[in-house]
């Protein structure tokens, strides 16, 4: 990362985008402690953050990079396993552990091993995991990567209700129609770089000024061609060629 | 064959050779690379040296039997490597390091160079090398003796060595399935039970009691042992062997006829580890989707522990329960201390029956205890986001691990008492003094090792694991390390006449070892986040 500084507000739905190997799952990491930044600070919540801070990780919910699950748990005593990592009591575990089961759709197989899972079973459990001890902050790591439309659904309704509930997720996902219907403000990295921070409305207006639109046009602007506009790279551009394809 | 010999399976295997050595390159970057491949060489030169050492032996064995025209006896040379050849792996469970090849499979490699790819690249294994050794050894000797036999016997011992790789192959195959799924893995639990029983019913049968056995007795047995040599006779150490006598002989014909003879059974075992492998090559997949464990019994409050500590117990035991190879490895060591732990008296050895099976069956938890993370997978990052510090995750393995132990250990008095009576009660003193010291160490250095060279295991397989090497040497040789410090000090002391302080000198070295596992508890917090990306790197990414 080179000289990231950027600020999430309370209650915010935070878009992260950026290219392939841009870092945005590094800065994830970074922000849930699973990665030592070589400089600078992170602040969540008001405090400064480190791994060492477990009464902030208390409030906050992660989905990493490839999930974090027990594979040969089932996903039933995983979600009991994780609320009693976060020190909830043992009942209000298993209440919300049934709870987030039958809203997840996962209830219907209690014994099936997380192992045998489909890969979108794997990601809603991954999410139940994350806000099962009710988390002001969510950071989730392309939640919706391979994920159907039904499942993605189920997220998505989940995920807006938490922030009617004033959460702040921080979100990142190459699904651009996705973050544009469900975020109010959008970050682009570019090389480690912080390239465009902002609500869309502001991103729409800063690209239609570069590119000489207005008015209709500027409204037109989707999330997709900001971000090609932002990180140099053209929808329309020319692609080379492979001679033997 | 022509398949397996086409110009694409030839770009393949060339391919393979290539990309496993710029794998090795690769992993050079890294100091737990140059380890690992420090831990292979020093494996490697290690069991050649033992494995010379022994084909010395039986060489100078060999030879002075064909130099007295004895070579009936040759069988039993033959039949000791192929206890040795097929036994070594389960001794060794914990320090074995095959490899997968089931990444293979989305490319257009034929079955034929599948199963050629998957026999050479366990050439190497601890087993081959010393069996290998052992026969070069009979082969030399033999030849040095009747240089005349050279041709057969070097037939015979490499469609020997041939058969034993087949054989041992096969059997861990099987297992490999058979312990991945539940139904089965009870299956296999009875037979062992049976097996065990029937070792420990042919104990007194080969061992004998104190009295004089009386005639009848005596008859039987060499009834049984006439009837045993018919019957070895006709399987494949008696048929290697049978080879050698007939070309010694003349017979030409029937020193084919046993080389045939040995074909055949390398062609069954053979086929039965093709039936594995064609289900694998199939796509099958024993990896960590099993189909029939799949169907657990959810109980709820295994254990009413609470907090984080009891969260991580109750997991540990669940992964445990439904890791068949994992409870393999534990009762491994085990079986093998039933089955060739010799009863009886023998001469004062025996005294040392209950330390020596203690620092056996320790074994058993060399995986769990030195690469206590393995089995996480991805969900080693669940412990760094949490807000559990990392300490309360090692207390609570500890602890389990600590469980374990108690476990195994009773079980090893059992054993030991059963087969030896009661030991001595300075003996028993003295063993659980060193325990005291031995316990705390172990865990200690398996919590350090755990976080610094944590290797990603296979929970549902018996032998698929990269970069076990270096974790594997390092903690056989912390183990040895302890188990010398108890045998110098307990010699040392008999040798000053001091036997008497052996006691306290244990107990002083137990306050260290205590005293070093509270330290190393206390420092894993910073330890494990100072390596967590590599930590998370190791276990997570490989999935």
């Amino acid at each position: 990362m080179d000289d990231l500084t950027f600020s999430v507000a309370p209650g915010q739905f935070f878009g992260f985008l950026g290219p392939n190997g841009a870092g945005k799952s590094t800065t994830i990491k970074m922000l849930t402690g699973l990665l030592e930044p070589t400089a600078g600070e992170i602040e969540i919540l008001g405090h400064k953050f480190t791994a060492s801070s477990f009464d902030l990780k208390r409030q906050v919910g992660v989905v990493p990079e490839g999930m974090a699950l027990l594979n040969r748990l089932t996903g039933s005593e995983y979600l009991r396993f994780v609320g009693r990592m976060y020190g909830l009591a043992r009942e209000t575990t298993n209440r919300r552990t049934d709870e987030l089961l039958g809203f997840m759709s996962l209830a219907n197989e209690p014994k099936k091993l997380i192992a045998d899972y489909s890969h979108g079973m794997q990601k809603k459990l991954a999410l139940a995991a994350a806000v099962i001890h009710g988390p002001k902050v969510l950071f989730l790591d392309e939640p919706f990567e391979g994920v159907d439309a039904i499942a993605a659904g189920t997220l998505k309704t989940m995920l807006q209700g938490m922030i009617h509930r004033g959460a702040t997720i921080f979100l990142t996902s190459h699904v651009l129609e996705i973050v544009e219907r469900l975020c109010s403000h959008v970050a682009i990295i570019h090389k480690g770089r912080l390239v465009a921070n902002g609500s869309l409305e502001d991103l729409r207006a800063g690209v239609a000024t570069s590119l000489g639109e207005s008015g209709a046009a500027e409204e037109k602007l989707t999330l997709e061609e900001i971000f090609f506009n932002v990180v140099g790279a053209g929808a329309g551009e020319p692609v080379q060629e492979l001679s033997w394809l | 064959m022509a398949v397996m010999t086409s110009a694409l399976a030839r770009e393949q295997y060339a391919a393979l050779a290539r990309m496993r050595l710029q794998m090795l390159s690769n992993s050079l970057r890294l100091s737990g690379g140059k380890f690992n491949l420090a831990a292979r060489i020093f494996r490697i030169v290690f069991f050649s040296t033992v494995g010379l050492m022994i084909a010395v032996g039986l060489g100078a064995g060999v030879f002075a039997i064909a130099r007295d025209n004895q070579l009936r006896i040759l069988p039993v040379f033959l039949w000791a490597v192929m206890m040795l050849w097929q036994l070594a792996p389960i001794a060794l469970a914990s320090f074995q390091e095959p490899v997968d090849l089931s990444l293979l499979l989305r490319f257009p490699v034929s079955f034929g160079s599948y199963v050629l790819e998957y026999l050479v690249f366990g050439l190497f294994d601890t087993s081959s090398i010393l069996g290998g050794f052992c026969l070069a050894g009979i082969w030399t000797g033999l030849v040095l003796a009747r240089p005349d036999l050279a041709g057969w016997a070097a037939m015979g011992m490499l469609l020997f060595a041939a058969f034993n790789v087949l054989l041992l192959r096969m059997i861990f195959a099987w297992i490999d399935r058979w312990l991945a799924q539940r139904k089965t893995r009870e299956v296999l639990g009875i037979i062992f039970l049976f097996l065990l029983l029937g070792a420990q019913l042919m104990n007194p049968a080969l061992y004998g009691t104190r009295e004089r056995p009386s005639r009848k007795t005596i008859a039987t047995m060499k009834q049984a042992a006439r009837t045993a040599e018919s019957v070895q006779r006709a399987l494949p150490p008696g048929l290697a062997a049978g080879a050698v006598q007939a070309a010694h002989q003349g017979s030409a014909a029937a020193a084919a006829a046993c080389l045939a003879g040995l074909v055949l059974y390398g062609v069954g075992a053979g086929s039965l580890l093709g039936i594995r492998l064609r289900a694998e090559y199939r796509g099958e997949s024993l990896g960590e989707a099993p189909r029939v464990t799949a169907k657990v019994q959810e109980r709820r409050r295994v254990l009413e522990l609470g907090g984080p500590i009891g969260a991580i117990v109750e997991k540990e035991f669940r992964y445990l329960g439904r890791s068949g190879v994992m409870l393999y490895s534990l009762l491994a060591p085990l079986i093998m201390l039933f089955v060739l732990g010799r009863g009886g008296q023998t001469g004062g050895a025996e005294r040392f029956a209950l330390p020596l099976g203690a620092a056996y069956g320790f074994l058993g938890l060399t995986r769990l205890v030195y690469n206590s993370l393995g089995g996480e997978g991805a969900g080693i990052q669940l412990y760094f986001v949490s807000p559990t510090p990392f300490r309360t995750v090692t207390l609570a393995k500890n602890l389990v691990q600590f469980v374990l132990f108690l476990f195994e250990f009773a079980l090893v008095v059992a054993i030991v008492v059963w087969r030896f009576g009661l030991p001595d009660r300075q003996m028993l003193e003295l063993t659980a003094c060193w325990l005291l010291f031995a316990l705390p160490l172990q865990l200690a250095a398996g919590n350090l090792l755990s976080i610094k060279m944590a290797y990603r295991m296979t929970l549902t397989r018996l032998s698929r694991e990269q970069g076990a090497a270096g974790n594997g040497l390092l903690s056989l040789l912390i183990q040895l390390a302890i188990v010398g410090t108890g045998a110098v000090v307990y010699f040392c002391l008999r040798y000053l006449e001091r036997p008497g302080l052996t006691v306290w000198v244990f107990l002083a070295l137990a306050l260290g070892a205590m005293a070093t596992w509270l330290r190393g508890l206390a420092n894993s917090d910073r330890i494990a986040m100072r390596r967590r990306d590599v930590l998370i790197e190791s276990l997570a990414k490989a999935e």
